[in-house]
């Protein structure tokens, strides 16, 4: 079945494909080796691992992962021994704990060497004491998506706080929209996401001060939990179950009239090939907990990082990394994201993280044991939603879930 | 045979059993018994990132001489078996007072039963426990009669369709895992093609993942629509070895088409479906990517979603050591009648 002209053919497809992929700019690493990149799937990465993987040539192979579980994969590639990636895309939320557990290798030396060949600029290098361990390259948010056409026709305002949204939400619903409201509400990482979200925005802390005790166990927390409870209900049933991808496709395929989504999605609402809602979305900064409030949502960055264990070339590796984030990668996938690079032209996409920036929101909680509570919350918050434990309990089992494994991991002693 | 000769065929074999098997479990045992974690300071540091230059007091860590972080390790003994079981919470679930019921009057004691219950698989090991229980005991007997079923069909339709009536019925076995699952949510989230087509012939919007009910409905599903193709084709293949004397006598004899089944093929077939269950048995105590990708946890939860769940969300290699150890214990507990049948089959075998 499969002969010697079977495979002949298939090999001329596949060639054919790779070099009918847009061209990029040219990369000329000298360097010779092996260069392996991780990276979370959203898509500026898929367009960044394409400008990386054209340094690939016969002396440097390139090989970049991208994979929705490359939060837990970095993590654990990075404390073994030696690690099987050179280099990896982060979020802030990520690096904070690979540097406090001291996995992460400065690369003040090769900043120096190459700052002026890559311009690279002071404010996307990420610097603890006098070194660097990581190269921002766009800051993301998770903020307020909503179709202005369906707005108008109900008559709504866009709205700037959550009661306003929720009073929103039933017009929408007469308007003929069945679930008018989506976020990624998945138990887990999406729903603790979501609740850190509205909990900052109501000033809520989630340790006390200077120390790993948590105070995240207070009526702030209840509340936050509250407006979820009543979001829920204008939401699709199957609320519990909608990860980001989920949230995407509800937007693309008309179904959601607002919702809380990530930045880096933004662009996909206007991809005519997977979107019946092309030019309809719009973007604006996540609505506040009270009047004149700070957005509820937080400000992330991410970065490219390298592991302190590893062996191959790290200068090679380095290169890579600069090739991927470069300018002119910037330029052919300007719409994409929110590059940090000072060239970058807002765009309509990227209006609800400029809102956000501008709006002064709160930082992403960045202490390392931070996610210790945020797994935490991400049962707690699902089932209170659930309907499985109210708030005051599923708060203080989280707590003392916390509270365990940040004994576990040395936070507290 | 001598004992060299033995040794000879069974040493490879050990070899790689005790590399692949023992090894690792030994490993794995010696993680659980212990923790680890890096040592860190509060340290006043500034740290700057693009949208702004923080200066706090934070957890930093320590370095030796050398440069490299200080890893902490400490014995933890039955620790992590009793974070992981929640002995803790258990004892507090089981003191609970439940006497009276939410009514005001005296608790029934099914009430009272319900209660415990409810209280028990709220500690997460037991709940994870109880879901990965309940999807192995519905699927196993499921698959077996469905693939049986199937197997007798493609047996008997003509010779030009069983192709591709075999690549049809295999073609879930073949889909990788995840990707099925990934795929499969896709096809029952909100208006999708299964919700959309139940919804035109009338049975209303179906939501799949709405409740704790839908949800365990939806994953023991997915894991039947996995799993039969194995038995199916396990059966297929033993229904070609049925002996065509046994049958034709048994026609001879006036047996109908049921008790050719019944006392001819089945018996014929047993062995086989002692292997598929032993099998299956071991599958679905393993139900890991259809609770990641449906539930989360939240409804259904299993006992490798559980172990996983610990580290990923903590990335404590110790307490998911010992959530592995706790499943397989588990399995064998599972597994011990079929393996008592399988050694007393041996060994009539080989009196």
């Amino acid at each position: 079945m499969f002969n010697r002209r079977t495979f002949g053919l298939l090999g001329t497809i596949a060639l054919g494909t790779l070099l009918a992929s847009p061209v990029m700019a040219k990369c000329a690493i000298t360097r010779t080796g092996t260069v392996d990149v991780i990276g979370n799937a959203f898509p500026v990465i898929d367009h960044i691992a394409k400008a990386m993987q054209a340094c690939g040539n016969s002396g440097l192979t390139v090989n970049v992962k991208v994979t929705d579980k490359a939060r837990v994969e970095t993590e654990q590639a990075f404390a073994a021994g030696t690690s099987p990636f050179e280099v990896a895309h982060v979020s802030n939320g990520v690096l904070v704990n690979l540097l406090a557990k001291g996995q992460l290798q400065p690369m003040t030396d090769l900043v120096n060497k190459y700052k002026a060949q890559y311009k690279l600029e002071d404010r996307m290098l990420v610097t603890v004491g006098n070194e660097v361990y990581g190269i921002a390259f766009m800051a993301n948010a998770q903020h307020l998506f909503y179709r202005k056409d369906a707005l108008e026709k109900a008559g709504v305002q866009p709205p700037k706080t959550y009661p306003e949204l929720l009073a929103a939400l039933p017009k929408l619903k007469a308007a003929g929209f069945e679930t008018p409201f989506t976020a990624a509400y998945k138990t887990g990482w999406d729903i603790a996401t979501e609740f850190t979200n509205i909990y900052l925005g109501d000033g809520g802390e989630f340790f006390a001060p200077g120390s790993a005790m948590p105070a995240f166990n207070n009526a702030k927390a209840v509340a936050a939990l509250d407006t979820m409870n009543k979001l829920k209900g204008f939401m699709s049933p199957n609320a519990l179950a909608l990860a980001t991808a989920d949230v995407t496709t509800a937007f693309q395929q008309g179904q959601a009239a607002m919702g809380i989504l990530w930045a880096s999605r933004a662009a996909a609402m206007d991809d005519d090939k997977v979107s019946k809602v092309v030019n309809q979305i719009e973007f604006a900064a996540a609505p506040a907990v009270t009047a004149g409030g700070k957005p509820s949502n937080a400000i992330w960055w991410d970065a490219f990082v390298m592991p302190k264990q590893m062996d191959g070339d790290r200068e090679a590796a380095f290169l890579v990394m600069m090739e991927g984030i470069s300018e002119d990668t910037m330029k052919s996938g300007m719409t994409l994201t929110n590059w940090l690079r000072s060239g970058f032209q807002p765009n309509r996409h990227s209006k609800g993280v400029a809102e956000t920036i501008n709006a002064n929101a709160a930082m992403w909680p960045d202490q390392p044991y931070f996610s210790l509570a945020h797994a935490a919350l991400g049962k707690a918050a699902s089932d209170v939603l659930a309907g499985t434990k109210p708030a005051a309990q599923a708060l203080a089992d989280a707590e003392k879930e916390y509270v365990q494994t940040a004994k576990e991991r040395g936070f507290i002693k | 045979m001598p004992f060299r000769t033995f040794l000879g065929f069974v040493l490879p074999s050990v070899v790689a059993m005790l590399m692949l098997i023992a090894l690792p479990l030994a490993g794995v045992v010696y993680l659980s018994l212990w923790n680890s974690y890096t040592k860190t300071n509060f340290v006043e540091t500034t740290v700057r990132t693009p949208i702004g230059t923080r200066v706090d007091r934070r957890p930093v860590a320590e370095l030796d001489a050398a440069g490299n972080p200080v890893i902490v390790r400490e014995w933890y003994g039955s620790r992590n078996f009793e974070t992981v079981l929640g002995t803790a919470n258990l004892a507090d679930a089981w003191e609970r007072d439940r006497t009276v019921a939410p009514g005001g009057q005296p608790a029934s004691a099914w009430q009272r039963f319900k209660a415990l219950f409810r209280d028990v698989t709220n500690v997460k090991f037991w709940g994870a426990l109880e879901f990965t229980l309940l999807y192995t005991a519905v699927t196993t007997p499921i698959i077996l009669v469905l693939g049986f079923l199937i197997a007798m069909g493609v047996n008997s339709v003509v010779r030009e369709l069983k192709g591709p009536l075999i690549f049809a019925s295999l073609l879930p076995f073949i889909v990788t895992p995840v990707v099925g699952s990934l795929s499969i949510k896709w096809l029952f989230l909100d208006n999708a093609i299964i919700t959309v087509w139940l919804e035109q012939l009338g049975f209303g919007k179906i939501y799949f993942m709405q409740n704790a009910f839908t949800t365990r409905l939806l994953i023991i599903l997915v894991g039947i629509w996995k799993a039969t193709p194995f038995v199916f084709i396990v059966l297929y293949a033993g229904l070609q070895t049925v002996p065509s004397e046994t049958r034709e006598a048994a026609i001879i004899d006036g047996a109908n088409r049921w008790q050719t089944i019944r006392h001819v093929i089945i018996p014929h077939l047993m062995p086989l479906f002692v292997f598929v269950t032993l099998i299956h048995l071991m599958d679905a105590y393993r139900v890991f990517e259809p609770i990641l990708v449906f539930s989360g946890g939240q409804g259904a939860d299993s006992l490798q979603h559980l172990a996983y769940k610990i580290l990923s969300d903590e990335q404590n290699f110790h307490k998911a050591s010992a959530a592995a150890l706790l499943m397989v214990l588990g399995i064998v507990v599972l597994l011990i009648p079929l393996i008592i049948k399988t050694y007393k089959d041996q060994r009539r075998a080989f009196a």
